[in-house]
């Protein structure tokens, strides 16, 4: 068994694996518990799709992909922020318009810059080939990702329940709403490394609404989903290594078991909890 | 800073506001004081700009014109201090949001708070008190879902009162709330106003105002008419003011 768990991270790739998915995995996680709260997971959708042109200009340019991701990703939220303000164009339209013309404007960059960019690698993830480089800008931005969150993070919570209380108290909720979109873009740019473009958005709703599934607190909820999704991503590795499968929908998959679980047995939601209760209040 | 217009003996004074979203004047030029020590019912139908009052109160939408004063300061340095208090209307909470009655109460205190608002010991024992005040005590620990109408308007009571706030802002605080409860957060609202708030609160249920409020605010996007409670449920102003309406 110790030798079965202790095989895959003999080879470095593995290990580096790890670490990129566990840092990305546990930055997704902290942020999910307020997207899925305030209802901003379709913005997930949006700001990680919306990245692959900064990172197809990046690559080109031969920029830290961080830069050019970063970028598009908060120019993405502020088109969307901009439609909405001066239309009258429902929410999820917005947003639609917005990361769906992006990801093909994307699409037509990288169909025609003859170079080494891999599309497949963008979209799906290629964790096993991670670089150095791609490393360093993975963890340092995770960090600061995490730290601004957790330092600010009764002031996301408040303003996630009641915004209105924040406004009458004097606190910049605008402020709150950039700090967070602009944390929403730096963890998008993390988790691409680990997962790619299309399943960011798993690691950015998945955790939140599991845990929510399991507590009535947020912060246990945040610690919950911060465990849950670094236990999804290592069984999601290790699944990959020795079922030689997607590493990236290997780690999505793990998470979305997870939810299952929550689901049927977890003490708030469980829908299984639930019909055991409910037949023993009838017998009783 | 002072405003010019506010003076520290208003709770509320409102000069010349206006409030306008593209074409739709939601305010015009309205001019309301609130003295310290009373309660104000707001009165009007959908549309009336009751929301828009409070929201220009809170600096969430941008007035047209106007200024508005609290306790003689200006609403932004009055919002700091801590002293304007934002009771919400029932819809707008996820009731299954998973906080506690504490936590939730906890935030009143937040304005008094560090950056990353860690609690001191003296804001447990302010969070403590003011559900002990409300009659909430027992109930601390629960999940805000799990109260009734009524302990649910108490826990957003107890959080004013936690926060030390002397303007109350309470919109439609009796929609899903039974009559004994309505008649204890009523007394209750008379308490903070006897010890020096100013409170006004936004209603739909004319029936109720004569046991609650010292004066009325009869507002139709601008004030029509701001006096004694008695003076403005007369019948013949309801018709005048409101026409179909009162008579309903």
């Amino acid at each position: 068994m110790i030798e079965w768990l202790l095989e895959p991270l003999q080879f470095a790739f593995m290990s580096r694996a790890m670490l990129v998915t566990l840092v990305a995995a546990i930055t997704c996680a902290i942020l999910s518990c307020w997207l899925v709260q305030i209802g901003w997971s379709l913005m997930g959708d949006a700001v990680s799709h919306a990245v692959l042109p900064g990172v197809a200009v990046s690559y080109i340019l031969g920029w830290p992909f961080a830069i050019g991701a970063f970028i598009f990703g908060a120019g993405a939220v502020a088109l969307i922020g901009g439609v909405r303000a001066t239309t009258k164009i429902k929410a999820d339209a917005a947003i639609g318009v917005v990361f769906t013309s992006l990801f093909a404007l994307g699409l037509v960059i990288i169909s025609k810059t003859p170079s080494q960019t891999d599309l497949g690698h963008i979209l799906f993830g290629n964790v096993l080939g991670v670089s150095d480089s791609d490393i360093l800008q993975v963890v340092v931005i995770g960090a600061i990702a995490v730290a601004l969150l957790l330092f600010k993070r009764r002031d996301l919570t408040l303003y996630a329940f009641d915004r209105g209380h924040a406004d009458a108290i004097g606190i910049n909720t605008k402020w709150l709403s950039v700090l967070l979109l602009g944390l929403l873009a730096l963890t998008v740019v993390v988790a691409l490394q680990a997962v790619g473009i299309i399943l960011v958005v798993a690691m950015l709703i998945t955790p939140g609404a599991t845990a929510y599934l399991l507590t009535k607190r947020f912060d246990r909820m945040l610690w919950l989903a911060v465990l849950i999704t670094a236990a999804a991503s290592i069984v999601g590795l290790y699944a990959s290594y020795y079922f030689d499968a997607s590493t990236g929908g290997c780690v999505v998959l793990a998470q979305g078991a997870a939810f299952v679980l929550a689901y049927l047995f977890g003490p708030r939601g469980g829908v299984v909890v639930n019909a055991v209760r409910a037949r023993r209040e009838v017998t009783a | 800073m002072t405003t010019g217009a506010a003076r520290a003996d208003f709770a509320l004074s409102v000069r010349d506001l206006s409030v306008r979203y593209g074409p739709v004047h939601a305010l015009a030029d309205v001019d309301i004081e609130l003295g310290v020590g009373r309660v104000t019912a707001l009165i009007g139908m959908n549309g009336s700009g009751k929301s828009s009052l409070f929201n220009a109160i809170m600096g969430r939408v941008r007035p047209a014109s106007g200024e508005i004063g609290v306790f003689g300061q200006s609403s932004l340095a009055a919002r700091r201090a801590g002293l304007v208090a934002y009771l919400p209307q029932q819809e707008s909470i996820d009731w299954d949001f998973p906080i506690s009655v504490r936590q939730v109460v906890m935030t009143g205190r937040f304005g008094m708070l560090g950056p990353t608002r860690r609690p001191r010991a003296i804001d447990r024992e302010a969070v403590v008190d003011a559900l002990r005040r409300v009659g909430l005590a027992d109930l601390e620990e629960r999940q805000i879902g799990e109260l009734s109408g009524g302990q649910r308007k108490r826990v957003f009571l107890a959080r004013s009162i936690a926060q030390q706030a002397r303007l109350l802002l309470l919109d439609e605080p009796f929609a899903g709330v039974d009559k004994a409860s309505e008649a204890s957060i009523i007394a209750l609202l008379h308490e903070l106003r006897d010890s020096g708030c100013g409170i006004l609160i936004s209603t739909h249920d004319l029936a109720g105002v004569p046991e609650l409020a010292d004066e009325v605010v009869l507002l139709r996007n601008r004030v029509l008419f701001h006096g004694p409670t008695a003076e403005a449920l007369d019948p013949a102003m309801l018709t005048r003011v409101f026409g179909l309406e009162a008579s309903a």
